[in-house]
């Protein structure tokens, strides 16, 4: 048993591992192969670029830790941007009420979610893919899909302000990792979480409300939604029906190569974070090195191949050791 | 324990049936729906029926075309998607062309997919629709599935696509003409030397490469100019990012041509902030209001109006004509466009526009929003 959690810990450590490294060798290859790459201008487009599919992803983490999955954030991003932009347009540029719209929007759209997967059991698959279509629909029907320009809102600052040189809106990131990282690791529901994705029976068995924790789940995602909705429109400074773009792939593509699971249970942060980091990366990267774009999705979908693949040797080889170790030291197994 | 979880099994499967019958349900009423509402307008004799004197004149003229009994015709739009700006407002002109035309507009979105524009398509000629207008994805594609609708007695017109029908009729405003002078101005006005940088759209889209080709063409006659090309994916956002990264990886870029408004104005936001604004050439695409007014103010150099609402009422109202006038010999239809340019800007490229039509931005405002009056035919046939 010890040795079995040992390996364990050995193999999730190095799962960790295993995207900073991917990180590295991307910063270094690029460094060397244009000099142009290692700048405070770099750094500072990245911190803009990596804030909208980065709180998107933190809610797309979430929901897979719980073996979930949430297909809405990208049309329900484009919708909710919609909304706010009609709310500029009908309130006469009243930041607070766009502000509302983003977040109340965002728990609707999560609520929704989290009602048809959690209390009625739909498979997150089928009723999240669902909502994307009611989500994508509404923004061409909101003010007939048409484009609205922020034009000299405050809001503006969101988007496109600094601080300290810092992009506004990468401090709004941060700050959502904070409290995500605060919720999953050092709180009471954080631990559930994790119980309800590794193994639902089990938590349920013992007691968790796993429909509730579902729910907050798809909650927190549809907020984390919803703000970045917020960011992308301030920072374009119009809404349009078409702002999402690849957002949701990118930002499920960040959760996984940062180590979320499909299956659920796994999934963290700092993950995620480091996750987002090499998506965005990729499209940079390409840029300097004047490959072209169209390369983009196959270096993506190399690098997310990478990821799950060693993902999965590593658990292998994890089980491998625990099923060993379990039959020698002879514990009596417990088949429900 | 067992029995729980067995229990919650079936409990599973049922909810899993329900959900598939449920989806199933949606599909069929939303198909019967669909359905309906095309025969209800068909058959349903509509108020104006009393005032169609001036279809009923026409119809007299040629064989084989329907006789204008004053119903509300069916029309189906088969779409690359419905979601790009472009798109949206072409809608926009469409509807209005149907109000003033008597005519259901079913429009449908390919999602960016060949197949499904060519059953969609296959679709409108099961329920014998008056006529159908496709945004071609591939236009090759497209040339089996015109056969099946002429052979139905369905008039086609395929939108920015020339599909080799001779029962075909294809509809464009020549984007590949227009960028290419949009690149001899930006060339002319970066003294002919230095790097350009060109968003499109994406690859394998009609509209985006003939836009690119256009562009990259004129270009390619300038040996001292290099030309950088990002896809924007015709949104702004990646437009904005593209941007941001095109600028630090090419500190000495001198123009930036993109193809779609929306998207040039999210880009300007990004030569902005990087503190380039007046300092990089911006010209751009489409002749939104938004757009013009940045030629106004000095942001853009160029705009060309190619009028998304105006080209949406266009098409509907040949459409119209192909079903209950005389179909001209003709079978490729233009519509003009004009470069937005201010007079003393124009004025320097003087050469270059020769042959263009070449409006200030207030002027192609007010055409952009009275496309109608441009348009309207009030003989044609009367509105619902």
């Amino acid at each position: 048993m010890v040795s079995a959690t040992s390996t364990q810990n050995r193999a999730s450590r190095l799962q960790t591992f295993v995207p900073v490294i991917t990180l590295a060798v991307m910063v270094v290859l690029l460094s060397v192969l244009n000099s142009a790459f290692l700048s405070m201008g770099t750094l500072l487009n990245l911190m803009a670029q990596v804030s909208v599919i980065g709180i998107v992803a933190l809610g797309a983490t979430i929901v897979l830790i719980t073996a979930g999955l949430d297909f809405s954030s990208g049309s329900g991003l484009a919708a909710i941007g919609m909304a706010i932009g009609a709310m500029f347009v009908h309130t006469g540029g009243n930041g607070l009420a766009m502000m509302a719209t983003a977040v109340l929007g965002g728990a609707v759209l999560g609520s929704v979610n989290g009602f048809l997967v959690s209390k009625l059991g739909i498979v997150p698959f089928i009723a999240t893919l669902a909502v994307m279509l009611v989500a994508q629909g509404l923004s061409t029907f909101i003010e007939d899909g048409g484009m609205m320009l922020l034009a000299d809102s405050p809001l503006l600052w969101i988007g496109q302000g600094r601080l300290a040189g810092i992009p506004v809106a990468f401090f709004i990131y941060l700050g959502a990792c904070v409290v995500l990282a605060a919720l999953l690791n050092r709180t009471r529901i954080g631990t559930y979480v994790y119980a309800v994705g590794g193994n639902e029976a089990a938590a349920r068995y013992s007691g968790i409300k796993v429909e509730r924790v579902k729910f907050y789940c798809y909650l927190i995602a549809g907020v984390c939604t919803g703000v970045a909705a917020l960011i992308t429109v301030t920072k374009i400074g119009m809404a349009t029906p078409g702002i999402s773009g690849s957002t949701l792939l990118d930002a499920i593509a960040a959760s996984v190569i940062g180590g979320a699971s499909l299956s659920g249970g796994r999934g963290t942060v700092t993950g995620t974070f480091i996750g987002v980091a090499i998506v965005v990366l990729i499209g940079t990267g390409l840029t300097y090195l004047s490959i072209p774009a169209e390369m983009q999705d196959v270096f993506k979908g190399a690098v997310i191949l990478v990821a799950v693949c060693f993902d999965q040797i590593i658990r292998n080889y994890a089980k491998h050791y625990q099923t060993n170790s379990l039959v020698n030291s002879n514990i009596p197994q417990d088949n429900e | 324990m067992r029995n729980t979880a067995s229990r919650e099994r079936t409990l599973r499967k049922r909810l899993a049936v329900l959900s598939a019958a449920l989806v199933s349900a949606l599909l069929i009423t939303g198909c019967g729906g669909q359905a309906s509402n095309g025969t209800s307008g068909a058959t349903a004799p509509t108020t104006g029926s009393t005032e169609t004197s001036g279809g009923g004149e026409s119809s007299g003229g040629a064989s084989g075309l329907v006789e204008d009994t004053g119903q509300k015709l069916t029309f189906g739009l088969v779409m690359i998607d419905l979601t790009n700006q472009f798109f949206v407002d072409m809608m926009e002109g469409g509807a209005q062309a149907a109000e003033d035309y008597n005519v259901d507009l079913i429009w449908k979105s390919a999602d960016g997919s060949v197949d499904n524009q060519i059953s969609l398509m296959e679709n409108f000629i099961e329920q014998k629709v008056d006529a159908i207008l496709v945004n071609p994805i591939e236009s090759s594609a497209l040339a089996g599935t015109i056969e099946q609708a002429s052979a139905a007695g369905i008039p086609t017109i395929t939108m920015a696509g020339e599909v080799d029908v001779p029962t075909n009729y294809t509809t464009v405003y020549n984007d590949e003409h227009n960028n290419a002078i949009i690149a001899d101005i930006l060339a002319k006005a970066i003294g002919e030397e230095g790097k350009v940088a060109l968003l499109y759209g994406n690859k394998g889209n009609l509209v985006s490469d003939l836009r690119q080709k256009g562009f990259d063409d004129a270009m390619s006659k300038y040996p001292n100019i290099t030309v950088v090309e990002q896809p924007m994916n015709w949104d702004p956002p990646t437009g904005l990012r593209v941007m941001q990264d095109l600028l630090a990886a090419n500190p000495d870029l001198k123009a930036v041509h993109c193809v779609s408004d929306a998207v040039t104005l999210a880009a300007f936001e990004a030569i902005r902030a990087a503190g380039k604004e007046g300092e990089i050439v911006v010209t751009s695409y489409d002749g939104n209001p938004a757009g013009n007014d940045a030629v106004k103010d000095g942001r853009f150099l160029a705009n060309v109006l190619t009028g998304a609402k105006k080209t949406g009422y266009w098409n509907v109202k040949v459409a119209v004509e192909l079903v209950l006038k005389d179909r001209p010999a003709e079978h490729v239809l233009n519509l003009p466009t004009h470069i937005v340019m201010l007079p003393d800007e124009a004025a320097k490229y003087a050469d270059i526009l020769t042959n263009e039509s070449v409006i200030d931005p207030d002027e192609a405002n007010a055409i952009g929003d009275s496309y109608r009056d441009e348009l309207y035919d009030p003989n044609l046939r009367s509105g619902s």
